[in-house]
């Protein structure tokens, strides 16, 4: 059986590390530029409004291109427009997924880290 | 120059600097091609000659292209895995084309490639055919699962299968267009601005102080869109190789 004394001391010092670390990032949170956070958010933004256009686009030229090789005039545009727009909250859900993710795996690795 | 001269559209134009025909096809050697071929020459040039050295303790150049190298490594290991160490010389390649295209393009003067979809789209359409083509050789037709996903009743294939197939085929179109609409808005803003420093003459100093400003933003956007686009071509990557 492992010494129960010795993983005391060792939590404690996780906990002084990790409050240590809370402390710095107080410290430096103000100092790191709001130009990066504003590019970064721009960034963001701009993945999920073009995430959204493309997929309206592909719905709605693939409805468009097969209406014209079938001769069914109006419908599978407005079919797969609407499918288009189905695609479209899919793309969001999943780059708020892979964001969330993201986030979540920097902040569980910078707690592995040193 | 007069104020009707500006045309902040102009500095998109392609034209032809040697001109070739091959068949009805128009191959000839523009400016975008130019600046294709310089960027590269650049790339390769940085990276053999920083680590020419090979130094264990790297001095700045070496640092910097050990830094990129790193870089694009860490995102392939965190997004696809070990599994994704094969696919490093073409992620690699593509990340400093495209940093390279677009941190060129911000040089006055320059022109800009990545600014073109026909540029981004070529290399969109790339990684999308390369990352169906692996898909499918990785997990044979199983690899069509990724259109339905896991555990969802049956009858909603009707709908969840279209949607997904949707979806995925739209995937070239968002990562070309984010690159090159946010060259293009990059570039087009830095043109008007600067032709406001001009019609304004000695107030136009205030302008320039702007044009500063959306010049450093414009780096940084320079930057992240090259790793936005590596990014999502490891999490594409990752789709291919998992399947979720």
């Amino acid at each position: 059986m492992p010494d129960p004394e010795d993983r005391s001391s060792l939590t404690d010092l996780d906990k002084r590390l990790r409050a240590a670390r809370e402390r710095q990032e107080q410290v430096n949170k103000p100092a790191s530029s709001n130009r990066a956070d504003a590019a970064g958010g721009m960034a963001v933004g701009f993945r999920i409004s073009v995430e959204i256009v493309a997929a309206l686009m592909m719905g709605f030229g693939i409805g468009y291109y097969l209406d014209i090789l079938l001769g069914t005039k109006p419908w599978l545009m407005i079919i797969f427009f609407f499918l288009g727009i189905g695609a479209a909250f899919v793309n969001i859900l999943r780059v708020a997924k892979q964001l969330e993710n993201k986030k979540h795996f920097r902040d569980t690795r910078e707690d592995d880290a040193e | 120059m007069a104020s009707g001269s500006i045309d902040p559209m102009h500095q998109f134009e392609i034209h032809p600097i040697v001109s070739l025909q091959l068949g009805s096809y128009d191959i000839s050697f523009t400016n975008s091609a130019l600046f294709m071929a310089l960027s590269v020459t650049l790339i390769t040039g940085f990276l053999v000659l920083s680590t020419r050295g090979r130094a264990l303790v790297p001095g700045r150049w070496q640092s910097m292209a050990e830094m990129g190298y790193e870089m694009v490594a860490n995102l392939l290991r965190d997004n696809v895995g070990s599994e994704g160490r094969k696919y490093f010389p073409f992620v690699f390649s593509l990340f400093m084309f495209i940093l390279f295209g677009n941190i060129i393009g911000l040089v006055p003067g320059a022109f800009t490639f990545t600014s073109h979809i026909a540029v981004t789209f070529a290399m969109a359409i790339v990684v999308f055919l390369a990352v169906t083509v692996i898909g499918f050789v990785r997990h044979g037709a199983g690899f069509l699962r990724l259109f339905f996903p896991h555990g969802a009743p049956l009858w909603t294939a009707v709908i969840l299968i279209p949607i997904e197939l949707v979806s995925y085929l739209s995937r070239p179109i968002s990562l070309s267009v984010r690159l090159f609409a946010n060259m293009v808005v990059g570039h087009v803003l830095l043109k008007v601005l600067g032709g406001f420093v001009i019609m304004l003459g000695i107030f136009g100093i205030f302008p320039i102080g702007v044009l500063v400003g959306i010049q450093a933003l414009e780096l940084l956007v320079a930057a992240l869109q090259a790793y936005v686009f590596t990014i999502l071509t490891c999490i594409y990557l990752h789709d291919a190789i998992h399947l979720h």
